[in-house]
């Protein structure tokens, strides 16, 4: 699919431009938990979409994913990183944003058994497909990795409230495993595992997550982080090289198969 | 009373807001917000003769007021847009200002005749670089920029706007556009700059450099129209940082006919229709009409 082929895919979703109030906004460690009242897209996220966020006294918006939907709240998780997502972090509830959404194509929905392999605020684009393979009835097993214990309290107010054991990997070993996520998954795997992987996280995580994904033959997504202006596929800024030819992340992604992408 | 609408070059537009090309795309987009009709123009992303992979991500970046892009000129070739976007973009009733480029004056030409037949204008791209001229922008080369226009002028029976970059001195080569039989001008292209990545210690941008749009560049496009205007009697299509009704009515006094909007629509995307609103009830609360404005701080006190 590109950008101009919009009207044939009945699938993507139809978006406009939608009023936000933040109702609560609660750090976990360097995260932040951004709670927001959004009436107008109650119910409209499938997993793995993302919104592009305002931020004020910011000239372009911000793409993030949505970690929850319950009714007419919307949670997100937010990593401070640059200007504008230092700025976000900092408003207090009350303040009103606007977002473009729902953006993106989302994650298949799982149709057995799944291994979610998740680094920094990438949690937030599973946890509605832990939710909606729980719901089916699926085993979800949880890889979490992250530099030290920053993300405990990431992970207990996401997979944790689902009811989730998480396979924590520290790369400094201060807490769970000493290690990187992906050596669970690879055990995992090894053991015959019939899982679908899902990864999001740093770069690195996804490509090593879905080459061993590949190598044990299942199902691999992840979720591609590309610098983004418009969200919409109007820009072009978010070009991303598959083996089918040049796609764009915001409309075409963020979701991807992982034997898709040219690693 | 419609207090908006203006004539540039024989077309009427209903109201002076049009987009600025590479950030609406074909206006598929956005199709499904309001009718594209109710635009005072598209103006399309960048046409060459062959598909364009374009630049290396990241493409983009946002600066203090303003954002630096390197998408690379991506486009599908004039083929692809020939075929499907710009006959279902003319279905619309949208009135289409097609954005042409290419490495010689030959390719220029050789798009501009087969995007003619769904161009209300032309708006030629002197930006890119001349392959055959050491890689300067023809924008930058009098002599260079006025072979382009004359080979689409040749090529295409619709009015061709050439559009200037702000990167140089702006004056000779309009002169040499003029002398070439250009019907207006369209300003400003983004100036170049560049974000370093502090971790990196890199550019952050896959192409090192970018250009600069947004609010930041608005002052460079209204001194940038203002004397341009001094010098042609030519229509101006104008653009830099425009975000809201004051600014299109600050491009105006400067002498800009029509104006674009170009990266305040990533952040929303009803910026154009918003911002003719917006000049719609200032011009009202002063009983004028846009004309009344365009070019008028020129007028003798
Ligand atoms: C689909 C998607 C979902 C995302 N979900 C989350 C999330 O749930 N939580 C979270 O903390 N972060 C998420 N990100 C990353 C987040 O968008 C960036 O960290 C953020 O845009 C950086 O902005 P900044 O102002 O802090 O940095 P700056 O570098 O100042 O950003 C400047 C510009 O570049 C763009 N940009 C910079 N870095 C990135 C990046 N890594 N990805 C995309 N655009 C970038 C910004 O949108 C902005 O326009 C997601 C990115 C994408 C593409
Ligand atoms: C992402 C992006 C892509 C652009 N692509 C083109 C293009 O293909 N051709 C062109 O002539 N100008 C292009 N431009 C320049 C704009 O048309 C406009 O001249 C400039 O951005 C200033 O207006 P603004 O500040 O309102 O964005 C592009 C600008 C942006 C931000
Ligand atoms: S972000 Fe503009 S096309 Fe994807």
């Amino acid at each position: 699919m590109t950008p101009q082929s919009l009207e044939v895919n009945a699938e993507r979703p139809r978006w406009d431009d939608h009023e936000l109030l933040l109702s609560e906004n609660r750090p976990l460690g360097p995260h932040h938990l951004l709670r927001f009242g959004a009436p107008t897209l109650a119910g409209r996220f499938r997993p793995g979409q993302f919104l592009n966020l305002s931020v004020p006294g910011h000239v372009l918006r911000r793409p993030l994913a949505v970690l929850r939907q319950e009714g007419d709240d919307l949670e997100l998780v937010v990593t401070p990183f640059g200007p504008g997502t230092r700025d976000l972090v900092n408003l207090p509830p009350g303040t009103r944003l606007r977002a473009l959404a729902p953006l993106g194509n989302g994650f298949p929905a799982p149709e057995g058994d799944v291994a979610l392999v998740s680094g920094g605020a990438g949690v937030a684009a599973l946890l509605m497909t832990a939710a909606a393979a729980l719901e089916r009835g699926w085993r979800v097993h949880v890889f979490h990795g992250a530099p030290g214990d920053e993300d405990v309290e990431l992970v207990k107010a996401s997979y944790g409230e689902l009811g989730l054991e998480v396979e924590y990997y520290s790369e400094d070993g201060s807490y769970g495993r000493a290690g990187l996520p992906t050596a669970g998954l690879e055990r995992l795997l090894a053991d015959g595992a019939a899982v679908s992987v899902y990864s999001v996280g740093p770069y690195g995580l996804m490509r090593a997550a879905s080459l061993l994904a590949l190598e044990y033959d299942r199902p691999a997504y992840v979720s591609l982080d590309v610098h983004m202006a418009c969200g919409v596929g109007a820009c072009l800024s978010c070009a991303v090289l598959t083996k089918s030819g040049q796609k764009h992340a915001c409309v075409d992604g963020p979701v991807f198969a992982a034997e898709e992408v040219v690693w | 009373m419609n207090r908006l609408e203006v004539e540039f070059l024989g077309v009427n537009f209903p109201n002076p807001i049009v987009t600025a090309s590479g950030t609406f795309n074909f206006g598929r987009e956005y199709a499904h917000l309001y009718p594209l009709a109710k635009l005072g123009a598209i103006t399309t992303k960048g046409v060459s003769p062959r598909p364009i992979a374009g630049a290396p991500t990241p493409r983009i970046t946002e600066t203090p007021m303003g954002m630096l892009n390197a998408i690379g000129l991506e486009n599908k070739g004039v083929d692809a847009y020939v075929a499907d976007e710009l006959p279902w973009l003319k279905e619309q009733g949208a009135r289409v200002i097609v954005n042409v480029f290419g490495d010689e004056p030959a390719h220029f030409a050789a798009v501009a005749a087969k995007v003619s037949p769904y161009a209300d204008l032309i708006e030629v791209n002197l930006s890119c670089p001349n392959v055959h001229g050491g890689n300067l922008p023809f924008a930058h080369d009098p002599q260079a920029a006025a072979a382009v226009l004359r080979a689409v002028k040749d090529a295409t029976d619709r009015p061709v706007l050439a559009k200037l970059s702000p990167n140089g001195p702006i004056l000779p080569v309009a002169a040499a556009l003029e002398e070439a039989g250009v019907d207006g001008f369209s300003l400003i292209n983004t100036l170049l700059g560049m974000r370093m990545n502090l971790d990196r210690k890199r550019p952050v941008l896959g192409n090192r450099q970018g250009g600069l749009s947004g609010p930041a560049i608005k002052p460079v496009a209204v001194r940038l129209v203002y004397e341009l205007f001094r010098n042609t009697d030519l229509p101006i299509l104008g653009m830099g940082g425009v975000t809201t009704g004051e600014d299109a009515l600050e491009l105006a006094l400067a002498g800009a006919r029509l104006v674009a909007v170009g990266t305040a629509t990533f952040a929303d995307p009803y910026a154009p229709l918003r911002i003719a609103a917006e000049v719609d009830r200032l011009l009202a609360e002063r009983g004028e009409t846009w004309l009344d404005w365009v070019g008028a701080a020129h007028t003798p006190n």
